[in-house]
């Protein structure tokens, strides 16, 4: 049964925990500093180049693994993630778009522009909203943007092309404190308002006749949740680009933590979410020295063998 | 500084007895006469000119990106983000003030020993910072926008260039040099290339123009269009690039509409193990000129595809290439 | 009469599977509701419990036409058993049974602890208290029928509609269920509207009949009016033969 004393305490452990993570991550680097420098926030390089960095991996781990959760529940699949209805494909093209057009600082605005267009094609063409029409919209819609995106590769200079990587491989790189400040409003009243309707989303998994009778509109409430986190999912990947495997595994993770109610999932999902970005983003700018990994590589490498545990544990994915 | 000069003068000096050994007796003694005026004029130039080394340089300048960029008052550090642009610092002669440069800084060998900041598309921040310089040179195709944003968040000095053909390598060596308050050299430098830019234009508007195929890579064959710098080059050596009026900047090429443009000429930039297999892809295609005449040469990528002073070397390659294969020994 | 139909049609993709159906059901009775596969039992018992609306006609759950009431009163009042239920995620058997308190939960509101006594509760009295740790699918068919069951109790409804819920238990978990039903409804006064096919051991159970066929109603009717051997083979159209062996059969089962 869930508590709110359980509620509580998961999310204070995983705040503790992402707290540690922040102060280890301001400290180490491609540059060294000692602990007084961290403290004292004089330093260019933690006020200006880790902090935004850091705060910006936790918002955006947090929400690629809160919309994978809420998908997963939306589309009633567990192998759904943020960008299996085609969102962030349309933010990828949007992306490479304005690198082709040389309006590389106007990047996060192209990107949200095609999410937003992908939403909005998504909704035109699935009227009647159910799992299936959702699934087989996203999967053609993922199909048809690639090949856009691959015709705007092909259209790039070598130099854009490399720009494009970089970004469709998933970077928190030269990152303002700007753009954290900029998406943070939103971002914050659309994780309240699933955190506080997370009930529904238990219901919404049962199915459409079982939440009808149940006394859940079906149709509604998969709107909504399609509309809030579709654009969760937009805003975060305008700034960071397309970051894999944090919004399939990090809800299946804390299912086995925590259990399957989403009104604990929600939460939990997005704290561990932030903790697990932030922690292969702290890697992929120290692995390497001085090359820098794409993260998007190391969240597939910590992921995989994170996932196989819980596999083994005895965690079962799908009832039948 | 000095030797760098003389550097300069001897190898174009060399370079112009290269391309006149088989001109007409009378012609030879005109280039003779024109290069050692050129020269003089040069040197005199050089000796009234005020010594740099008590020059103040200007404390505002206008980058390539319409940026208006405070200099400081002493450059004595300065970082690199693309080797272009160490090529050209160390030929201004401030190679030894240059403490950090990006990946593939490959040139000259001395580069080869200084601190890497990362990669050219992707330099790290942090590194630069770090390093503390008076002075971070970038280029637009290549830096991302957003780590020009980062340098100006933090105060640190950046100057952008944007050389987008072979006039514009021309006026990003002047753009620097003023920046260095090395306009001397800058200017002997940038003189020299246009001379021999001259020389060569002037000499090939007599001359027919070959039909040439640039290939980048080897699978797909990726050429180049009229809005590349190498497409200005090859026009300026004489030669009519087939692949101008593509759509697409670096557009891949059909093996179809290469046999029926039927070039005179292929010119490989790659290194040596991957021009060997390309020119054995082309040995079955006999119906073509290029192949039916051996005509199938490779050009270091360095010289042609880096906005540097090194662009001349690739200009008077292809001129050679173009116009006297008969001057090349060994070339396979 | 806790249900009044007025000609109640549906209608789907131009093809008709209930026409024109006027019924009313009794209070606190068993009622079940019998007929061949296709007659459009399921289709009936999902418009009464208002998981699909009815292309034409109206239904009146206790004198109220449904269609005024919330979604969440109604589902505080009528309870449905589906007869497929497939979580696409691992749940927990108390965490299912919890949902029924759904329809009774503030807008953000976690498990209080009457909910959870309600809902343990529900669970002994479908004799499921043992498997409350246990994932739902690895039970096996009568006690997951029994743990849904459990579920819908805990919704506290005072009408259950279940769908075709004997239909895939063996003898003695079907005849265990019935009994747990009959129970039930005896011991807190409730309103049980089943469907089925099988006709076998239903007049023991159920007060009242409804015969469906083709999405028609045949008839309906009290158990010992209605539940004849005559109109069971109208009903379920059988050819000559089958009666033959049907109407042989009378001494080995007693319906």
């Amino acid at each position: 049964m869930l508590t709110a004393k359980k509620l509580s305490l998961s999310c204070a452990g995983l705040l503790c925990l992402i707290f540690f993570a922040l102060i280890l991550s301001l400290k180490i680097g491609a540059v060294s500093l000692n602990w007084q420098d961290v403290f004292s926030f004089q330093s260019d390089i933690v006020n200006q180049l880790r902090l935004p960095r850091i705060l910006l991996a936790l918002l955006v781990g947090a929400g690629l693994s809160l919309s994978g959760a809420v998908f997963q529940a939306l589309l009633r699949n567990p192998l759904a993630d943020p960008f299996v209805l085609g969102v962030s494909s349309g933010s990828a093209v949007g992306a490479t778009l304005s690198i082709i057009l040389g309006l590389t600082m106007l990047q996060p605005i192209f990107s949200f522009a095609g999410a937003l267009a992908t939403i909005l094609v998504v909704l035109s063409v699935s009227k009647s909203f159910n799992q299936h029409s959702l699934i087989l919209t996203g999967v053609i819609l993922n199909f048809f943007l690639a090949s856009l995106l691959t015709l705007l590769l092909a259209i790039a200079s070598p130099y854009q092309l490399s720009n494009a990587y970089l970004w469709l491989l998933g970077s928190l790189s030269y990152q303002s404190l700007e753009s954290l400040v900029k998406i943070l409003p939103i971002f914050a009243i659309l994780f309240t308002f699933i955190f506080f309707t997370s009930g529904k989303l238990n219901i919404l998994v049962l199915g459409e006749e079982d939440a009808a009778s149940l006394g859940l509109s079906s149709k509604k409430w998969s709107f909504i949740f399609f509309i809030t986190t579709s654009l969760l999912v937009a805003l975060v990947v305008s700034i960071s680009g397309i970051i894999g495997f944090v919004g399939l595994m990090i809800p299946h993770a804390c299912r086995s933590l925590f259990g399957s109610d989403y009104r604990i999932l929600v939460p939990t999902s997005a704290l561990m979410g932030s903790l697990f970005l932030l922690i292969s983003d702290t890697l992929a700018r120290t692995v390497l020295l001085p090359a820098e990994i794409p993260v998007g590589v190391i969240t597939a490498l910590l992921g995989t063998p994170l996932f196989i545990y819980f596999l083994k544990k005895g965690y079962d994915f799908h009832s039948t | 500084m000095v030797g760098a000069q003389s550097g300069w003068h001897f190898k174009v000096t060399l370079t112009l007895k290269t391309v006149s050994h088989t001109m007409p007796a009378n012609t030879m003694k005109k280039i003779w006469v024109l290069s050692t005026l050129m020269c003089l004029v040069l040197g005199v130039f050089l000796c009234f000119y005020p010594a740099t080394s008590s020059e103040e340089g200007p404390k505002t300048l206008v980058d390539e990106l319409d940026r208006t960029v405070t200099l400081p008052d002493e450059i004595n550090r300065i970082v690199s983000l693309a080797p272009n642009i160490t090529e050209i610092l160390f030929a201004l002669g401030v190679g030894d003030k240059i403490v950090g440069v990006t990946d593939y800084s490959d040139y000259p060998e001395k580069a080869k020993e200084l601190p890497k900041v990362g990669s050219f598309s992707n330099p790290n921040i942090e590194l630069v910072q770090n390093l503390k310089p008076d002075l971070v040179i970038a280029t637009k195709d290549g830096n991302p926008e957003a780590a020009v944003k980062k340098l100006e968040d933090l105060g640190i000095t950046t100057f952008v260039i944007n050389p987008r053909n072979f006039q514009g390598i021309i006026k990003s060596i002047q753009n620097i040099s003023k920046v260095l308050a090395r306009e001397a050299v800058g200017t002997h430098i940038t003189q020299a290339m246009s001379a021999t830019q001259t020389y060569i234009e002037k000499q090939v508007s007599n001359f027919k123009k070959p039909k040439v195929l640039f290939q980048l890579g080897a699978k797909p064959i990726i050429s180049i269009n009229k809005n590349t710098f190498i497409h200005d080059v090859i026009e300026k050596a004489g030669g009519i690039n087939i692949a101008s009026e593509s759509q697409i900047n670096y557009p891949e090429m059909n093996k179809e509409s290469i046999v029926a443009s039927n070039p005179d000429i292929i010119i490989v930039a790659t290194d040596e193990s991957t021009f060997a297999t390309i020119k054995q892809n082309w040995s079955s295609f006999s119906n073509i000129s290029a192949v039916k005449k051996k005509r199938i040469y490779r050009i270091n990528p360095d010289t042609i595809s880096r906005p540097a002073p090194r662009i001349m070397e690739g200009l008077v390659e292809l001129y050679k290439l173009f116009h006297f294969p008969e001057t090349l020994q060994k070339k396979s | 009469m806790i249900f009044t139909a007025h000609n109640i049609s549906y209608s789907v993709g131009g093809t008709s599977i209930l026409e024109n159906l006027n019924f009313s059901i009794p209070r606190e009775s068993f009622v079940t509701i019998i007929g061949p596969n296709g007659a459009g039992k399921s289709t009936l018992l999902k418009i009464l419990a208002r998981i699909l609306p009815p292309s034409q006609g109206q239904v009146l759950f206790e004198n109220t036409v449904y269609a005024s009431l919330s979604h969440k009163c109604y589902a505080q009042k009528v309870s449905y058993l589906p007869q497929f239920f497939s979580p696409s995620f691992a749940l927990k058997v108390t965490e299912l049974v919890l949902l029924g308190r759904y329809p009774y939960r503030p807008f953000f509101g976690l498990d209080s602890k009457r909910d959870y006594e309600i809902g343990m509760h529900s669970l002994e009295l479908t004799k499921c208290f043992h498997l409350a740790n246990r994932y739902f699918h690895t039970l096996s068919g009568g006690e997951k029928q029994r743990v849904l069951l459990a579920k819908c109790l805990t919704q506290q409804t005072k009408t259950l509609l279940l769908d075709e819920p004997t239909t895939h238990l063996d003898l003695a978990h079907k005849i265990e269920f019935l009994n747990l039903l009959k129970n039930l409804k005896i011991q807190f006064k409730l309103n049980i509207i089943m469907t089925t096919h099988d006709i076998f051991f239903m007049k023991e159970y159920t007060d009242y009949f409804l015969f469906l066929k083709k999405g028609n109603i045949f008839l309906t009717g009290n158990k010992n009016m209605v539940f004849k051997k005559e109109n069971l083979i109208s009903l379920f159209s059988m050819s000559q033969e089958t009666k033959r062996i049907f109407l042989g059969q009378q001494n080995e089962f007693d319906l």
